[in-house]
């Protein structure tokens, strides 16, 4: 079997939020949501301080409180790990949103962000809020799915998932620290694997919520 | 055009994706872009083959197509009809051709130059056209001795270029990121997404993260700060008391400096008389330096032990080697009166030295391809942190005093430069440079069109322009003094004023200074045109206006020709469409692709196009066959395509730049790492500056006008900057930083990061210190006023923080604007510069931006002045 | 011309609970607010009433419309009312059948069928009893509307099973992920499921007292002790891992923050505590007008206090970080 996982080395982020943006303009995600950020926070008292950055996105829990809290089926696990949400099937209960510890579902809520104040109701601003509005249904969760689309169109084409840009999320493609490695973590001999292996192992973060998730830290603050 | 479409096709990722260059920022990096099924551009990846980036984007990059569809785009060329000009002024305008358009601008030109061709101000900052010849050539064709690189010719480079150039023979510098094992930052953001060659380090860093230890010294703990083993923060503008502190401790108490290279590779060994200038071979009038056995020998004289400390009497005369004028001079900066200037404590400053000398592993080499080298894996990064001061020159001349020192200049591990202005030698690059009578690096180099530099310094004379070039013999930029001259035009003698301005991709209204000074400078001159692709903040002054493209519309080849020493591959490549443009441009069945059609169309009707030729023929160092006939009209295109296969080889012309378009090649060791190879020497002792400072106060009193020339001095100092001795309540210094998801210039309009921004930075925010804010009674959150001494003021909202010096109120980026699509209501940290004599560098031309400032809350209700 | 970005006017909360906050603090849920409160109360009150009335026999004898008995009018209302709420509150209202789909795991869905078959379930219960402009056109049908006959039982026993899930299912919905810890304890939905019992007994109280017919000393007795076992609910949820990341965010917010005085005086003191008191008093006290005025007293402090209790609820959902940093120092190495 196959679980994608991704494997993010916390000590080497920079906090450019690359990814951040990387994510947004792959994934066409309504303009305030952010599936993948990178967070950040103030350690220390002056001099002695310092702000930490974390690279955050969907965890792709082996045991989902999003799935299991799911009352419509739109939120899924396919048989690789990766937990996608179908938004034409989605009600918009957002009953996952107060079940993820990650905060990683993101309810598209149209409050008028396409308008732009004195220009004709028409008028489209963006491409970014054009294709949001084209690609997600509004009253919708959407979430990260691992670049699902990028990982499937490597597969049917021979791309080696986790190495070519047009088979590998986003985020890992656009990180110039190279702080996020993409792979399976079912196989041994993985990049993923390999990385863990050489760290020691990975953490989760919100390990008191038991969600067993695809998504590993090492170096985390 | 065919030709053009068929690009998208070229790249090994399937269809839709074109090959191209981002123009975001100075990195340029090669991207691909998207198109999709209603060719809109809906994404951008870094370039997998490009070595320049890896294959890696940044946040501003990855957003880059944003704007490209949009609304407000101006899609023809417009005139005003309100005589009026300014902030909030409608300029009414109107629709007109671009034949009446062109004419208009045209004789423009063409009476400016009858008058004094100087009197045309260029103004761009275009990323695409800096590098190359395009640009420089239209310039030069014009008659102009170049154009004005504002913005960052006021905040950059003045302390970086010159200096480098001196002691590297580079335009541009970073430490090794594959080599280096400490790395000081002083004010810089090296190893974060806020530098020069951005990619390629922090991905390089990144990669050897736990071997390199990184330190940065910044009043802020910025985001490189943030991620290095050390913050050491500074009191704003003091960081040449610290570097000379360190030198002292490094020659003085630690005795660690690379004396095999400072023999050999600078000339710390010429020995300097009591009158500071050098001792000459009476015969050749060639420096003299001590040889331990034989005495005063020329410098080149193949002396294998020249001293470096000592004092000698050389005929009567007493000397010393300028190295022992230096370990002279260092010695008051002791470690106590460093702290007592920088607010770094005297361990730390004791510490910092020592780490650094240990570092440098004097005396260890390293074998790169089979070449043993010297390795130096210590070095340091700087720009706009030391440069934006009122003694930016002496800061620079301190910082490159340590990798000189340690011999850490482009070897492995040190500062590895970037050898700008060798245009079009991409195949045969000289990394070199031929040395001076007196056995100097004397290169100078090429932007813009302008010849600048440090060393040589130029000849003084009256001032042709109202930058006073003339009066500035060792700096990049004069552009600063425009601003002085408009605000205080009696001051110098009022020399020339512009007669017309011609604005391309910079939007000095927002970025160099404070907009209502910036604005009755742009006022005063008679004629305006700009080239904008939305209405910006200075496009809104401009009496006509011509449509530009986007960038990612934009065919510019050879926007990114990578020379940089260090060990990676060559690369070149440039601009190509990846959707094309609708808009008409300025020649009828041509695609607009560029700003330079336009240029050339108004060469054209200004009787320019021999100039023109000839300039490029010159710049771009073309050869035969594909040199231009002086008489000759050539597109845009056909000037494009003889450029590339000049450039890269026949086989290269438009045809594999629209096909392909990125030519790499393999360094040779001398490339990696030029330092051992050439004999020209750097400058420990700056003896030029003597002279200069005789000749230049010659000139000035000649001319009847006040100039300092205090800072013309052959060894740094530190000296005071203006906001150093502060009074209540003006006693804290406000200052800016860079952030790495959002330029606020390029991008200010960018909806992705704008929003990114509002979420994340604030840029609404100004950083204080929890101490600071106590004794102001200012809580977070709170909407705070910022005034300077000089009376400018911003509201922000103060974020608390422990991440800043006590003394300091920090700002982020440079936000601000009233132009449609701005944001609009980020902090604006131009509009708090003071324009004054007290506040601008005599030597670089640099304008301090550590300025004295009081903060307070503002009573409710009474927020949101600007 | 200005665009406006999601953050002008600052009216709006973001999409996101806290990923769209960039930054490490505990995150307040900002998911689930007074709609929510409302319907929760809503569906609490309609099977609480529906089962109150039927154990203490109360269906008969208060007052009919259309022939159906108040108290079950008022149960069905309260219900149709909520679901409403709840269908509107949905982000795609017109997909709200969906909400069927996965009983294997969501508390949502079995939300949905109780909330279906209660109303299904006790609707044919009722409707022999139907009475339209004085006929009754499905007395027919072949069951006692009262549950005296074995399919009138048996539907009355399948609607106050709904009824009972119908009153817990809003806790149960809060209470099983691990996100946020407050929300993460069987206290919770036995809060809800108490509150629910007391708030309804109050209800059918409230509709004895108009109807004119007397409240007794076992009615006030069990409403007594059902806020007593609520307030026992509501301590023992305030004493339990009182330090834990997100929790503790949530107590200093009901106890000492913003709603401190909300919670202390309209949750606990006037919506338990008081009721309790008062009910005991009433059940106590002789002389009849005293009881019927105190237990609508307990009515009108009960129903606001089961909202409070729920909005409150919601508003100190609170998520912890998402991680605690390991080190108290930052990564200074100064030899």
């Amino acid at each position: 079997m196959t679980r994608w996982g991704m494997v993010i080395d916390a000590a080497r982020c920079v906090g450019c939020q690359a990814c951040t943006v990387a994510c947004k303009t792959e994934n066409q995600s309504p303009l305030d949501a952010w599936y993948a950020p990178v967070i950040e926070w103030e350690e220390g008292e002056f001099p002695d301080a310092t702000l930490n950055y974390l690279p955050v996105l969907c965890n792709h829990c082996e045991d989902a409180p999003c799935v299991t809290a799911c009352p419509s089926g739109a939120l899924t696990r396919r048989d690789d790990g990766i937990v996608m949400a179908d938004e034409d099937v989605c009600i918009g209960s957002r009953a996952c949103m107060t079940a993820c510890p990650y905060g990683a579902l993101h309810f598209f809520e149209d409050r008028g962000t396409v308008a732009v104040e004195g220009a004709p109701a028409e008028a489209v601003p963006s491409v970014p809020e054009r294709y949001a509005h084209q690609r997600h249904v509004r009253g919708a969760v959407s979430k990260c799915t691992y670049c699902a689309h990028k990982i499937d169109f490597g597969l049917e084409n021979g791309l080696e998932v986790g190495v070519h840009p047009l088979a590998t999320p986003a985020c890992v493609v656009t990180c110039p620290a190279e702080c996020r490695i993409f792979g399976d973590l079912d196989d041994p001999d993985s990049n993923v694997s390999q990385y863990l292996a050489e760290h020691g192992g990975g953490e989760a973060l919100r390990p008191d919520a038991k969600t067993l998730p695809s998504t590993q830290y090492v170096g985390l603050p | 055009m065919e030709q053009l479409l068929g690009a998208r096709s070229g790249t090994a990722y399937g269809d839709g994706w074109v090959r191209s260059a981002c123009t975001i920022c100075m990195n340029r990096c090669g991207i691909l872009a998207h198109v999709n099924e209603d060719e809109v551009v809906d994404k951008i990846l870094g370039d997998p083959e490009n070595p320049h980036n890896h294959g890696r984007t940044c946040a501003k990059g990855d957003a880059g197509f944003e704007g490209l569809t949009d609304t407000d785009r101006i899609t023809t060329p417009l005139r005003r009809t309100n005589p009026d000009k300014g902030v909030g002024v409608d300029p009414g305008w109107v629709p007109i051709s671009w034949d009446e358009a062109l004419d208009e601008i045209a004789g423009h030109l063409r009476d400016t130059i009858a008058d004094d061709p100087e009197k045309i101000l260029y103004t761009s900052f275009d990323i695409y056209h800096l590098r190359g010849a395009l640009a420089a050539s239209w310039v030069t064709g014009l008659g102009m001795p170049g154009y004005s690189t504002w913005s960052a010719a006021i905040f950059c480079g003045n302390n970086v270029h010159g200096i480098l150039y001196m002691n590297q023979n580079a335009f541009e510098s970073n430490p090794d990121p594959i080599y280096s094992r400490y790395i000081l930052n002083f004010g810089a953001q090296f190893g974060s997404v806020v530098h020069y060659d951005t990619m390629h380090s922090t991905h390089e860093l990144s990669v050897r993260r736990s071997e390199v230890r990184m330190v940065s010294v910044d009043p802020v703990c910025s985001s490189a700060a943030a991620v290095a083993d050390e913050w050491v923060p500074i009191r704003p503008g003091t960081d040449a008391a610290l570097i000379l502190g360190m030198v002292d401790q490094l020659i003085n108490e630690l005795g660690i400096y690379d004396a095999e290279f400072l023999k050999n590779f600078t000339n710390a060994a010429y020995l300097v008389g009591t009158d500071g200038r050098y001792l000459r071979d009476p015969g050749t009038g060639k420096p003299l330096v001590w040889d331990e056995d034989n005495g005063p020998q020329p410098f080149d004289a193949g002396t294998a032990n020249a001293a470096l400390t000592g004092v000698y009497d050389v005929d009567g005369a007493e000397a010393r080697p300028g190295f022992q004028m230096l370990a002279d001079h260092v010695r008051s900066y002791t470690p106590e009166y460093v702290e007592s200037i920088t607010t770094v404590p005297a361990a730390t400053v004791r510490r910092l030295a020592r780490e650094f000398g240990e570092a440098a592993c004097i005396g260890e080499t390293i074998t790169v391809d089979g070449v043993e080298l010297p390795y130096r894996p210590a070095t340091v990064a700087w720009y706009r942190g030391l440069s934006a001061h009122k003694h930016s020159m002496l800061n620079g001349m301190a910082i490159i005093l340590l990798p000189t020192l340690i011999g850490g200049i482009d070897v492995p591990g040190g500062l590895l430069g970037d050898p700008w202005g060798l245009i079009g030698k991409v195949k045969d690059l000289e990394y070199t440079s031929k040395a001076s009578d007196d056995g100097l690096i004397s290169q100078g180099f090429i932007g813009g069109g302008r010849v600048g530099g440090l060393y040589p310094p130029r000849p003084t004379g009256p001032p042709r322009t109202t930058e006073m070039w003339e009066l500035l013999p060792c700096a990049p930029y004069g552009t600063v003094f425009s601003l002085l001259n408009s605000e205080q035009p009696e001051l110098f003698g009022a020399p020339p004023f512009p007669s017309m301005m011609i604005n391309f991709q910079s939007n000095m209204m927002k970025s160099s200074g404070p907009p209502e000074v910036v604005e009755r400078f742009i006022k005063r001159i008679p004629f305006v045109a700009a080239i904008a692709r939305r209405f910006e903040e200075t496009t809104l002054m401009a009496d006509i206006v011509l449509p530009d493209v986007h960038y990612l519309e934009r065919m510019t080849p050879l926007v990114y020709q990578h020379l940089a020493s260090g060990d990676s591959r060559h690369a070149a490549y440039g601009a190509k469409p990846v959707v094309q443009s609708s808009i008409e441009g300025p020649v009828a069945g041509e695609p607009y692709v560029d700003a330079m059609q336009i240029y050339l169309e108004l060469l054209r009707r200004a009787d320019r196009l021999p100039q023109f030729n000839e300039a490029f023929n010159n710049i771009a160092k073309m050869r035969e066959p594909y040199r231009l006939d002086l008489d000759g009209r050539y597109s845009y295109f056909e000037i494009c395509d003889r450029w590339l296969r000049n450039t890269l080889g026949d086989d290269k012309g438009l045809d594999w730049h629209l096909s392909d378009g990125l030519w790499t090649a393999d360094k040779t060791v001398e490339q990696k790492f030029p330092r051992p190879f050439f004999d020209a020497r750097a400058q420990v002792y700056c003896e030029f500056m003597v002279d200069t400072k005789v000749n230049l106060e010659h000139t000035v009193e000649e001319l009847g006008i006040p100039w300092e020339t205090d800072d013309y001095q052959p060894l740094p100092d530190w000296k005071p900057g203006p906001a150093y001795e502060r009074t209540a309540p003006h006693d804290l210094f406000v200052t800016n930083m860079k952030v790495p998801n959002h330029a606020l210039s390029h991008t200010h309009k960018n909806s992705i990061l704008n929003t990114l921004s509002n979420r994340h930075n604030d840029l609404k925010s100004v950083w204080i210190n929890p101490k600071t804010a106590e004794a102001r009674r200012i809580s977070h959150g709170d909407l705070v006023e910022i005034e300077t001494s000089g009376g400018r003021k911003q509201t922000a909202t103060a974020r608390v923080t422990q991440l800043v010096h006590p003394e300091v109120l920090a700002t982020q980026g440079c936000g601000g604007g009233w132009s449609s699509g701005s944001s609009g209501d980020e902090v604006n940290f131009n509009a708090l510069l003071n324009i004054d004599v007290e506040h601008i560098d005599f030597v670089s031309g640099a304008l301090d931006c550590a300025i004295a400032a009081d903060v307070r809350t503002v009573p409710t209700g009474r927020g949101g002045a600007r | 011309m200005t665009a406006v970005s999601p953050m002008a006017g600052g009216g709006a909360g973001p999409q996101n609970v806290f990923m769209d906050q960039f930054n490490l603090e505990a995150r307040t849920q900002r998911v689930w607010d007074i709609n929510h409160a409302i319907w929760f109360t809503l569906m609490g009150v309609g099977g609480g009433v529906f089962l109150a009335g039927r154990i203490l026999n109360l269906t008969e004898g208060l007052g009919y419309v259309l022939g159906i008995p108040t108290v079950d009018v008022v149960s069905f209302l309260a219900i149709a009312v909520g679901g409403a709420i709840l269908v509107a509150d949905l982000g795609r209202p017109l997909q709200a059948w969906r909400a069927f789909v996965n009983v294997r795991t969501s508390w949502i869905s079995w939300g949905a069928w109780s909330d279906l078959i209660f109303l299904v379930m006790a609707g044919l219960l009722v409707l022999p009893a139907l009475s339209l402009g004085g006929s009754e056109p499905f007395s027919g049908l072949g069951w006692d509307p009262h549950g005296g006959d074995g399919g009138g039982l048996a539907l009355e026993i399948i609607a106050g099973v709904a009824a009972v899930v119908v009153m817990t299912y809003a806790g149960a919905v809060l209470a099983r992920p691990r996100a946020i810890p407050y929300w993460n304890s069987p206290a919770v939905p036995l809060q809800f499921l108490l509150s629910s019992a007391a708030m309804s007994v109050a209800v059918v109280m409230l509709i004895e007292v108009i109807a004119g017919e007397p409240v007794t000393a076992g009615q006030m007795v069990l409403l007594g002790l059902l806020t007593a076992a609520l307030t026992v609910a509501v301590v023992v949820h305030l004493l339990a891992r009182t330090d834990a990341p997100g929790k503790k965010e949530s107590l200093d917010r009901l106890l000492r923050g913003q709603y401190r005085s909300m919670f202390v005086w309209g949750v606990f003191a006037s919506g338990t505590v008081a009721p309790a008191v008062l009910a005991f008093a009433g059940a106590v006290v002789g002389v009849s007008g005293a009881r019927d005025a105190l237990a609508v007293i307990c009515c009108v402090l009960l129903v606001p206090g089961g909202f409070w209790l729920r909005l409150l609820t919601l508003r100190v959902g609170i998520f912890p970080p998402v991680h605690i940093p390991s080190v108290s120092g930052p990564r200074m190495a100064a030899p």
